[in-house]
């Protein structure tokens, strides 16, 4: 017994030493908090305590699932999570393989230096810089739309049907340099006697894109694309808030504003039970999610996460 | 023999030590020969540089007899209560004697008293709150009434109540402020009804009034949080009264006024002014920023705006003291009312269970509301951070609330400092005091003096049955919490597209009202209705 666990773990010892501290992090801080998840079940007081509370079973998921918003927010939730999702995903690995390309290191690390600024702009900065840019009547859209069409123009916060486009195309301008940086790092792996090859083949500079560095990044591709389905439904809070208005309401209340209001309207005590149901709800579908995405990676290319 | 006396002597002195300080009748400084020692959890405020240090400390001390640590605690509300939750969680035993500061409302705190982390002091109001009834009584209030906003559904007080009067905070909720040049300029009163206010709202929009020669102003405008806020209440007030929770007082029964007709006469009106073009279109969806920014354009562009002050401009900027007051305007049917919300006492001590000496902690509570220490915690120290009015000053809101001048401030509120310990804990300030300012003519970008001069009709027909201070017990809170925000996001929704023409309201009224019912409007009505009547009946 003793024998054949000193073979297994014996060679490298330290390395597995080095892995006991993160384990104890993850036991700790993500496994051990999961006991705390019952409350989900539990109509929980703090008087009483975690194991003091008595169980009302699916009480809470019922509550939120019958919502009379319900619907609405889990479908605009889902909207804003896939489009944001479709939209974002292709421009950081095309800027990647764009700025492969180019010779000049100077002129490399200056565009990449500009297009990862904006990710740093912290989001109610970037909702206040969007709100005054396209303001009909002292914005730069309203007075580039007034001298083209003489009238003033549609004020695009009033319109829901707006409100996705406006929320996913400012997201991808603030974060695509920031993301496109773990796909340059993939592009750099890629050895140089390939495309030297290539060239002596006769490749054109788009035909040694395609089958040299699109293949190469293709492993990244995958693992991010999976991580990303993860973070489906927890689309962000903040900016979500801040670009809501009474107008585009019926497209802009996603989950988590809506829970905050429940939470916070009536100025009440921290319900936990039902703001913990609803983020149980959140997690066990990104699971299923990232599950299937992994599965069905797993099938078509050889790459997934587990 | 030796031995006997000895083990006598000790005991006596172990006697001794086990009973609590003898304290002096309430009403005596200090409040015991021996030196009681407390240890209070303050909120780390910004504007506060030491607590050990700070003067009202060692004032406290002084007169008190008692020697004062603190520990600091978040400053973040939400931060603050989840710390002291997760003290109570574990048993309780490493809180402080008392903690001061905003901690939650009684729903909160009450949860607190029933797990026995925090002790009940309806015992010490009874007899020894000298120094609370003493302040009461010179701002004509009394203790029973005041107390009856603080007490839980139990019966039970759980701790010091703290009371920052603020008359013209009370009045501002249903505030619309005009520019006053212009009406001087066009030759115009204050709007008295409705068609009075369009008419102005029209001769803003059409005779030029900025004089530039283009018509570029802006009869009336707001911002997107202020919509359900100053915008939809002075604008429907002509009609129906419009508060908070949009609740209606009607000899007992609290109505709900969102899907009554007159509502929708309100809104009717309101839309036939977007019409003409007489209300901004981006007031529903611009934020702060654009709206001060219109503001503060050059020549001035904006007459009317719903908003509590026009402390959104520079503060050097000169139009600040320019705008002033509508008054509430007279509805076609005869309503006339504003919104008045009247501050009430909250919990802003709680003596925990860990304190030796509740009762002296309670002396400590309650001196913090006495006369002096109210002042000194708010405004400073008499004839060196404040100096008493003159006899012939006249004061701020002199015209429309009555009160007289009381002091002049020297010491500014809000920057660091060490003086004093600010609104956080216990204290009385009465109305008289903080509507009390003396005029200083000088001060030619003070907003407040142009606010204090026009409010008397507003004053004058407020309405006095506003509904607020509802205490929900845990089954009424369960149904408002699934209710509330759902029914008052879905009237401001609707508000916000009947108005800008989006929903139309002569054919989409009746949809909109049956919407309601099945949001469920009376089961949550029907909540409402028993507290009010368990408190207020």
């Amino acid at each position: 017994m003793g024998g054949r666990f000193r073979k297994k773990y014996g060679r490298y010892w330290q390395l597995y030493v080095f892995l006991i501290l993160p384990v104890i992090y993850f036991v700790i801080f993500q496994y051990w908090p999961m006991f705390g998840l019952q409350i989900a079940f539990k109509k929980f007081s703090i008087a009483k305590g975690v194991w003091g509370s008595p169980w009302v079973g699916l009480k809470y998921f019922r509550k939120f699932l019958t919502a009379y918003q319900f619907r609405n927010v889990l479908v605009n939730t889902l909207t804003l999570s896939f489009y944001s999702l479709l939209a974002s995903f292709p421009f950081p690995i095309l800027f990647a393989l764009v700025l492969n390309v180019i010779e000049k290191p100077r002129l490399k690390k200056t565009i990449q230096t500009i297009t990862y600024m904006p990710h740093f702009i912290s989001v109610v900065v970037l909702v206040g810089m969007i709100m005054q840019v396209f303001h009909p009547l002292i914005g730069v859209y309203g007075y580039v739309m007034r001298n083209l069409t003489g009238s003033m123009p549609k004020d695009l916060f009033a319109d829901p049907q707006a409100f996705p486009h406006l929320y996913v195309w400012s997201g991808v301008w603030q974060n695509f340099g920031y993301n496109s940086i773990i796909y340059i790092a993939a592009l750099t792996s890629v050895p140089s006697e390939l495309h030297e090859a290539a060239e002596v083949d006769g490749a054109s500079r788009f035909q040694r894109v395609l089958h040299i560095d699109f293949p190469a990044l293709l492993p990244t591709i995958t693992i991010m694309l999976i991580l990303r389905m993860g973070h489906i439904m927890s689309i962000g809070f903040e900016k979500t808030y801040l670009m809501q208005n009474s107008l585009n309401l019926s497209k802009s209340e996603i989950i988590s504003t809506f829970v905050y209001k429940i939470g916070l309207g009536s100025g009440a005590s921290n319900d936990y039970s039902y703001s913990t149901a609803i983020g149980m709800f959140n997690s066990v579908v990104n699971l299923l999610l990232i599950s299937a995405v992994n599965w069905v990676s797993g099938k078509i290319s050889e790459n997934s996460l587990w | 023999m030796r031995k006997l006396l000895c083990v006598l002597i000790v005991c006596c002195l172990m006697f001794g030590t086990a009973y609590a300080a003898e304290l002096n009748a309430p009403g005596t400084l200090p409040i015991s020969s021996e030196t009681i020692h407390f240890t209070i959890g303050v909120p780390n405020l910004a504007i506060v540089e030491d607590w050990e240090t700070n003067e009202q400390t060692l004032k406290l001390e002084k007169d008190l007899n008692v020697d004062l640590d603190f520990v600091l605690l978040p400053s973040d509300k939400n931060e603050r209560i989840q710390k002291l939750e997760l003290m109570f969680m574990a048993g309780g035993d490493d809180l402080p004697d008392i903690i001061m500061g905003d901690n939650g409302d009684l729903s909160n705190i009450i949860r607190y008293g029933e797990m026995g982390m925090i002790l009940p002091t309806t015992e010490y109001y009874k007899n020894e709150a000298y120094w609370t009834t003493d302040t009461l009584t010179e701002g004509g209030m009394t203790l029973e009434d005041e107390l009856r906003y603080i007490t839980c559904y139990d019966g039970e007080i759980y701790g010091v109540m703290q009371y920052n009067g603020s008359p013209n905070n009370c009045y501002s909720e249903s505030r619309a402020m005009v520019y006053e040049p212009w009406l001087k300029q066009l030759g115009l009163e204050k709007p008295v009804t409705t068609d009075d206010f369009a008419d102005m709202l029209r001769a803003f929009r059409d005779k030029d009034p900025n004089g530039n020669g283009e018509a570029d102003e802006i009869p009336l405008m707001s911002y997107n949080d202020y919509i359900q806020r100053n915008f939809i209440r002075f604008l429907m007030s002509p009609f129906i009264y419009t508060q908070e929770n949009y609740f209606n007082w009607n000899d007992g029964t609290i109505e709900f006024v969102a899907n009554t007709p007159q509502w929708k006469e309100g809104i009717k009106w309101i839309h036939s002014l977007y019409e003409e073009g007489l209300i901004l279109p981006m007031s529903f969806t611009q934020d702060r920023n654009s709206y001060t920014a219109i503001l503060s354009e050059e020549p001035e562009k904006v007459g009317v705006f719903a908003m509590f002050s026009a402390s959104n401009l520079g503060a050097t900027d000169a139009r600040r003291a320019d705008y002033i007051c509508l008054d509430p305007l007279l509805g076609p049917e005869g309503v006339r009312n504003g919104v008045y919300m009247p501050r009430i006492p909250a919990i802003r001590m709680m003596i925990t269970k860990n304190c030796k000496e509740p009762e002296a902690a309670f002396r400590l509570g309650d001196y913090l509301c006495s006369q002096v220490m109210s002042l000194w915690t708010r405004y400073g120290e008499e004839n060196v951070d404040w100096f008493p009015a003159a006899e012939d000053a006249s004061g701020v809101y002199e015209d429309s609330f009555g009160y007289k001048a009381f002091f002049t401030v020297v010491t500014s509120w809000g920057v660091l400092q060490n003086k004093w310990w600010g609104v956080d804990t216990p204290c009385i300030i009465l109305d008289k005091w903080s509507a009390g300012q003396a005029k200083n003519e000088a001060d030619i970008y003070n907003h407040t003096f142009p606010i204090g001069r026009s409010m008397k009709k507003t004053v004058e027909y407020a309405n006095k049955h506003p509904i607020t201070g509802l205490v929900f017990t845990e089954e009424e809170q369960e149904v408002v919490t699934e209710y509330q925000a759902t029914i008052n996001d879905y009237v401001l929704q609707s508000f916000s597209e009947f108005v800008t023409g989006i929903k139309n309201v002569d054919t989409d009224w009746d949809a909109y009202v049956e919407e309601f019912n099945r949001m469920g409007l009376s089961e949550y009505m029907g909540a409402v209705q028993s507290c009010y009547d368990r408190m207020y009946k």
